[in-house]
């Protein structure tokens, strides 16, 4: 489906249809079969049961406050010196959180647009990526200079993972073009390593994310891409009261196939995307995460893809993946609709022990909580609240967190359209609120006011959002970057209901854990225990990385009287007791081991 | 002052006269229009000074207005503004322009609910929810406000409100597929899989053709364990529109476009719903305004192709491609139009040439494979199809080609894999699956063949070629075929 139905093109969506005329036409002088009808209007829908949008007042509080200007972090993202309306500037703009100096705390680092014709035109690009390094207390100072990170691509996002295992974490950037890796260097600098890595995809990335899937502790890579596109290639589309505007998607025919790299383990990768099956097929990709969804102790592979049915890349067996979305139901939406994929989140958001799915889409559609079933999904948005509070806007970055403390994920959307038709909130046409909503039960959430939790209301165009603890206060603070404007820095100002905990995974040799699952049991004295279940990752949202430390809030507990971590090679371990507001580090083979 | 009937005519000045036909079309609006008093007059829904609009457009619009400031109180005027934007897919003038006429004939229902849904589309769908609401409230017998409401409870979550908005849907409709499709959405996601089931049935009884109905039987037959059942369900559903109950305003707005960009959308719905000498219609009319509107020609030129004259076909895309001699989609008509007929030589140069100008374009090489299979040079357009299913891998047409090219050159194991790829990717498209049965005859696979051809029947039960193939197989013993070398 296009992106909204009032789209259309001049050379594109007609073209579809010039294309499709020609196809039409059977070989072996054989009947066509039926074909999809045009996209027609979305129904219509309000807020959640119980979606507080008036602001009820012990909700009126601001859960977050914009700290970018006081903080020195001066970030403004730009996708080019004029709007062209070409397609690569409406997804540029992702962000990562990491400590790339090993000083405890976490760095930003900012992935710039720039000027497509630019670019092409092999003229210097003004404005590369950005790297902040964290000061503390709120203050951020530009290093990029200094740490060598300020790659002039025309950027998308950016992954965080420690690829060559000496300790530190390394940094991959997604480009339209050729992707970069950074390797670092341990000293505050880093070193491009792209080609002796081997993983300078040339395609249009988005969404990347490191992972161990084949079990030999050396985390692969793989890279959700957008489309094939060039400069060349673009098309012309309008509005239907023939204002131009940027095209759907769909409108290039050309979905581009995602790319996964094997980690060799002595600093090179192997392009495994055909031999692994994930090139079978492929969609228009801007979301990626890494998951065991089937509980079968294989960590598996979800694409988010944008107008295009998506995948789960079931790994049946290492590094073998077959897509069986369509089956179990985490294709398209409830009503069969391929939506328009932007950001994921994986968690366990109903609490029953397996990990769903959270999707974000465009304006007219609901973002989606795919709910895991066992043998299937199911898409059960409407019974989360969260389906008619999304259908007004369009969603990228996203991140499930406990700000409030409450023992409840709560949920912030980065929004920001791709179409320059509505209401408008700004000047800016794309540019519209991000919303945040309170968790209430599994899987019940209900919208926070004011909205987005800022007083006053921020409306920009935003794309990447990235959570973690920048203040080092205990609680996850938020970084958004803002598509052609200046990024924010949500330090986190909500009334707390409860302490909270906020774990650290490291391995035997004290390097970073992505992938553990953690069995968290909350102690509420006379209370029933609560468990709940936390990935420990980076991955997830749109073109962006978290802080990967596992916070949670503890609410009227006082004590998490166990954590289990199953590490990435099965082994379960006991770790605990942990007092309210603890800060552990717990390692691979230092807990009780389980069977 | 008194509401005023478009059917009356006198309203219409000559100044007017281009609306004397919409009157006619708005004559199901008009009955009892003069039972009630109307408020005072309202102003026209102005386009924001700050919205780009074509001129072709916004001279309708302004026409439209200059009568609603003489007639300020005429809510089918007002009404009718709101069906310009709406048909030209502005919005939230559309939504302001429905709201006027909805305070002026506070009784006719589809001035409120036109209002709602161009809502939706400006992204105040909790503002149009209130709309829904109120519609159903006051409109209990309006069948299209109770059922848009009952799907805005669904995403609500407030089931027992859906469930009687639906069922007041059900009463008032009882033999639209959609509203039964409606409520087996509902039970679908309440969990209640084997009556979701019965309610998708009716559905897909009342319009076979519904791949909303099909997907919400597939699921509700997943949700009941019956994967295997499901699975045909799923696959053609899959990309299906949601559903909505249409009003008498619907039929009329598409006429009211006059954008050339909904133009020209309007123009390939027709070409696509088969009805090729209204789209022919349509586009010569716009090209009087822009003649050398290059979407407008490209898509005549395709409607003449799928007429079947494919002179006239050809001479627009000629002249098309001497102004842009790389043009990728006139290239591609112009060599299908050349091949159908039957000048394969131009054909054959015109697709080279897209070929060589657009090397990383599947289509291209498709284009140019199909013309030498035309040829009768068969390893040529298969190696041709081959690249160009490297180049378009998801493309289903493509691996269809590429299968007749083993086919025709006997590597019936290959074509069987490629059908079978085709029909992966593409579960709607019937040509792969007649193929592929052939194929499995052909290769003394009979009970494949059979399987293949249930599949096939339940999809397209009239199709003549799929009734000759079940005659072919119920009547023909099965031999080995013979494995000549290509």
């Amino acid at each position: 489906m296009s992106r909204v139905p009032e789209r259309w093109r001049i050379g594109g969506r007609n073209s579809d249809r010039l294309l499709q005329g020609l196809l039409l036409l059977g070989l072996l002088g054989c009947d066509s079969g039926t074909k999809s009808p045009p996209p027609s209007g979305g129904n219509a829908n309000g807020n959640p049961k119980g979606a507080a949008t008036t602001g009820a007042p012990a909700e009126a509080k601001p859960w977050f406050v914009d700290r970018a200007a006081e903080a020195g972090f001066d970030f403004t993202h730009s996708f080019g010196d004029e709007r062209r309306f070409q397609l690569p500037e409406t997804v540029t703009g992702g962000v990562a959180l990491f400590d790339f100096d090993g000083d405890g705390d976490l760095d930003i680092y900012c992935v710039q647009g720039g000027d497509l014709l630019a670019n092409a035109s092999g003229a210097p690009k003004e404005r590369g990526n950005r790297l902040y390094r964290n000061d503390r207390e709120f203050r951020f100072v530009d290093v990029t200079s200094e740490a060598g990170v300020g790659d002039r691509g025309y950027g998308i996002g950016a992954a965080v993972g420690d690829f060559d295992r000496d300790g530190d974490p390394d940094l991959y950037v997604t480009n339209v073009g050729a992707n970069v890796l950074y390797r670092n260097d341990g000293d505050g600098t880093f070193t491009d390593v792209t080609e002796a890595a081997g993983v300078g995809d040339a395609s249009f990335g988005s969404s990347a994310t490191f992972g161990d899937l084949d079990g030999d502790g050396a985390p692969e890579l793989f890279i959700a891409n957008y489309i094939r596109w060039s400069p060349e290639t673009e098309i012309e589309c309008e509005s239907g009261a023939g204002r131009r505007d940027y095209c759907a998607p769909k409108n290039y025919q050309a979905p581009a196939p995602d790319t996964l790299y094997r980690n060799r383990g002595d600093g090179t990768f192997e392009d495994v995307s055909q031999s692994s099956g994930c090139r079978s097929i492929f969609g228009n990709g801007l979301g990626v995460v890494f998951a065991d969804l089937d509980g079968d102790g294989r960590r598996d592979i979800y694409v988010a893809n944008d107008g295009n049915p998506n995948q789960l890349w079931r790994q049946v067996s290492p590094l073998r993946f077959e897509d069986v979305a369509p089956g179990q139901g985490a294709a398209v939406d409830m009503n069969g609709v391929a939506e328009a994929g932007m950001g994921i989140s994986v968690l366990d958001l109903d609490d029953d022990g397996d990990l769903d799915l959270f999707l974000t889409h465009l304006r007219g559609e609901t973002n989606t909580f795919y709910r895991n079933d066992g043998l299937s999904f199911t898409d059960a948005t409407v019974l989360t609240g969260l389906a008619g509070a999304s259908r007004d806007f369009t969603g990228f970055g996203v991140v499930f967190g406990d700000f409030d403390h409450d023992g409840r994920s709560d949920l912030y959307v980065g929004n920001g359209r791709v179409m320059g038709s509505g209401s408008r909130y700004t000047d800016d046409i794309y540019a519209e609120p991000n919303q945040l909503f309170r968790g209430v039960g599994p899987s019940q959430f209900s919208e926070v006011q004011p909205r987005g939790g800022t007083d006053p209301l921020l409306a920009h165009c935003s794309r990447g959002v990235a959570s973690g603890d920048l203040d080092d206060d205990g609680d996850l603070d938020l970084v958004v970057i803002n598509s052609g404007g200046r990024a924010y820095l949500l330090e986190n100002v909500a009334p707390k209901l409860g302490g909270s905990l906020t774990v650290t995974l490291r391995d035997a040799q004290g390097r970073e854990v992505l992938g553990a699952l953690l069995k968290i049991t909350l102690d509420h004295g006379t209370a029933p225990p609560r468990t709940m279940i936390r990935l420990a990752d980076r991955g997830g949202s749109f073109a962006s990385s978290h802080d990967p430390r596992v916070h949670i809030g503890l609410g009227s507990a006082k004590v998490v009287s166990e954590v289990i971590v199953t590490w990435p090679d099965g082994v379960r371990e006991q770790f605990g007791p942990f007092a309210s507001g603890g800060r552990p580090t717990v390692r691979y083979g230092t807990g009780t081991r389980l069977r | 002052m008194d509401r005023r009937c478009l059917v009356s005519g006198g309203q219409f000045g000559s100044a007017f006269s281009s609306f004397a036909l919409l009157a006619t079309l708005l004559t199901g609006l008009t009955l009892g229009c003069t039972s009630k008093t109307s408020p005072a007059g309202l102003a026209p829904a102005r386009p924001p000074s700050d919205l780009a609009i074509e001129e072709v457009l916004r001279a309708k619009v302004d026409v439209q207005i200059a009568f609603i400031d003489a007639h300020p109180a005429d809510a089918q005027a007002h009404g009718l503004l709101g069906m310009i934007y709406q048909a030209n897919e502005v919005w939230e003038p559309a939504m302001r322009a429905y709201l006027n006429a909805a305070t002026l004939a506070p009784d006719q229902p589809e001035w409120l609910f036109h209002a709602a849904k161009c809502e939706v589309h400006t992204g105040n769908s909790t503002n149009a929810k209130s709309k829904f609401a109120d519609l159903a409230t006051r409109f209990t017998e309006f069948a299209p406000g109770r059922h848009r409401y009952g799907l805005a409870l669904i995403d609500d979550g407030d089931f027992d409100g859906a469930e009687r908005e639906l069922a007041a849907a059900l009463r008032l409709k009882p033999t639209l597929s959609e509203v039964h499709a409606a409520f087996a959405q509902l039970r679908n996601v309440q969990s209640r899989f084997a009556e979701a089931l019965l309610f998708a049935e009716k559905a897909v009884e009342l319009d076979p053709r519904s791949l909303r109905a099909r997907f919400l039987r597939g699921q509700a037959l997943r949700g009941l364990g019956r994967l295997a059942d499901a699975k045909p369900d799923l696959d053609a559903g899959s990309g299906a529109a949601p559903g909505q109950l249409s009003t008498r305003l619907d039929a009329q707005i598409p006429g009211l476009a006059v954008g050339m960009s909904v133009q020209v959308d309007k123009g390939a719905d027709l070409v696509e719903a088969g009805r090729v000498d209204e789209a022919i219609q349509l586009f010569r009319a716009a090209l009087v305004e822009r003649p050398d509107h290059a979407a407008l020609l490209t898509n005549l030129a395709v409607a003449y192709q799928r007429k079947g004259d494919y002179a006239a076909s050809s001479e627009i895309l000629e002249t098309l491609l001497a102004k842009s001699p790389d043009d990728l989609p006139v290239l591609l008509n112009l060599a299908q139009s050349l091949m159908s007929a039957g000048d394969h030589k131009r054909g054959l140069e015109v697709s080279s040439h897209a070929a060589e100008r657009h090397p990383q374009s599947g289509l291209a090489r498709y284009a140019k494979g199909r013309v030498l299979y035309s040829l009768s040079r068969v390893s040529e357009g298969l190696a041709e199809c081959v690249r160009a299913g490297e180049l378009e891998p998801q493309n289903g047409e493509i691996q269809s080609a590429i299968g007749a090219g083993y086919f025709m050159t006997n590597q019936l194991d290959l074509a069987e894999d490629h059908f079978r790829r085709s029909i992966e990717l593409d579960p709607r498209s019937l040509s792969p699956r007649i193929n592929l049965c052939g194929v499995l005859f052909r290769l003394g696979k009979r009970t494949e063949a059979e399987a293949a051809l249930t599949e096939l029947e339940q999809l397209a039960p009239e199709n003549p070629r799929v009734k000759s193939l079940v005659e072919l197989l119920a009547t023909t013993p099965v031999e080995p075929p013979e494995r000549d070398e290509p």
